[in-house]
């Protein structure tokens, strides 16, 4: 399964809500985009440095994404710099590495569930407008599940591939394993609708009728 | 109902292919913008399930990634993503998957030939042109780079795009030939 780059060890930012986050950390973007005075965005930056020091630890994994921040915010201000634009070099490095840092603290502190719940609970009013919300959880556990299975089909595909010819294949695989993608896709709209179907539709899918009765 | 569980099921599965494909190293250029094989998802979703559930599949995807999960090249994800120069890019790939179905499925694709060229012309339209162009945007917006910096930084990364361009209408020759009923039922099941 894939594991995301939460840490669960406790940090003063995760006792916040996942959503009062969210908030925050929008509003907090939006604002560092919003201006271009350097000495504000020193400051916004000095904080999310700031933020980001305090979890410690639990920015192991996450450490990477925020030293790659850093050479490119550098160089993109270098790039200013040496185009004779010292104001814009300032904002632009300091704005990058603000909002990275932000959303690196933001990610390390929240559970996925909690996002994904926020993220539901925002989308709330959009069911009124005939939007089916409830299919994105479903959507998104299929999505992880079926990241791991073609994993799998792609490493049996490229032993069997090594075993025939004895070379590494390569992109050669894209083609049988976009075939054994929609083959797949098939079989589990079936799957889906003989497990979750609507039971009003009953009439209209005898096999799922049947497998219902071996069920009970 | 059935046709509301194959879409649900081929969102996923090419979202999840996208994921896949970001197991294949990247390589990083500079101004921070890194060329790797998962626009060759975005051109595949457009290509085999339609603009609209290309679209789907692809902010399925850029959904997965925002809540933390490290699905992008290189183990990247969460919402630093998209503060960083490449987030253009990244936005334009729902964008990208519209345009290269939508752009297949006005051009003829009855055939595994015409499929092929047809893809070829989608991918380039929608995987390579709005995907770049969004991520210009993204480059003078969040690199405060000059449109023309912007487009000349771009243009660095699409002979490998032209690559995927290929690639994407090979795979949807093998699907036309392997699967001939998909263009004609099977993407819209």
């Amino acid at each position: 399964m894939v594991s995301g780059l939460y840490d669960p060890r406790h940090t003063w930012l995760h006792a916040i809500p996942a959503g009062t986050k969210l908030a925050l950390l929008s509003l907090a973007g939006t604002t560092v985009f919003l201006t271009s005075s350097p000495l504000l965005l020193l400051a916004v930056a000095s904080l999310s440095a700031a933020i980001y020091l305090s979890l410690r630890s639990t920015t192991r994994t996450a450490r990477r994404a925020v030293l790659l921040s850093a050479v490119f915010s550098s160089c993109i201000g270098l790039f200013h710099l040496w185009q004779g634009n010292p104001t814009v070099a300032a904002a632009s490095a300091l704005q990058l590495f603000s909002a990275t840092a932000l959303a690196v603290s933001f990610t390390v502190t929240t559970r996925y569930d909690a996002v994904l719940d926020a993220v539901n609970r925002g989308l709330l009013p959009l069911r009124a407008l005939g939007l089916k919300t409830d299919r994105l959880s479903l959507a998104l556990a299929l999505m992880l599940r079926f990241a791991d299975h073609f994993f799998v089909q792609w490493h049996k595909l490229d032993e069997s591939y090594r075993l025939r010819t004895g070379r590494s294949p390569g992109i050669r695989l894209m083609a049988p394993l976009c075939l054994r993608m929609l083959e797949a896709s098939v079989r589990i709209s079936d799957a889906l609708a003989v497990r979750i179907g609507d039971p009003s539709d009953e009439c209209a899918s005898p096999r799922r009728s049947t497998i219902n009765r071996n069920e009970r | 109902m059935k046709h509301t569980y194959a879409s649900t099921a081929q969102i996923a599965l090419f979202a999840a292919l996208t994921a896949a494909l970001g197991m294949i190293p990247k390589i990083d250029l500079p101004l921070g913008v890194p060329v790797t094989p998962q626009t060759l998802g975005v051109m595949l979703a457009g290509c085999l399930i339609g603009g609209r559930r290309a679209f789907a599949a692809m902010t399925l995807f850029l959904l997965a990634v925002a809540m933390g999960l490290p699905l992008l090249s290189g183990g990247r994800g969460g919402l630093g993503v998209f503060a960083a120069p490449s987030a253009g890019y990244l936005l334009g790939w729902p964008l990208g998957a519209l345009v290269t179905g939508y752009v297949l499925s006005v051009l003829p694709h009855a055939t595994p030939r015409s499929a092929t060229v047809s893809a070829a012309a989608a991918a380039l339209i929608g995987g390579l042109c709005v995907v770049h162009a969004c991520g210009v945007v993204g480059l003078v917006l969040m690199a405060k780079l000059s449109w023309n910096q912007a487009l000349f930084a771009t243009l660095a990364f699409v002979p490998g795009d032209l690559l995927k361009c290929v690639l994407c209408a090979m795979v949807v020759r093998s699907v036309a030939r392997g699967m001939p009923h998909w263009y004609s039922q099977g993407s819209k099941a």
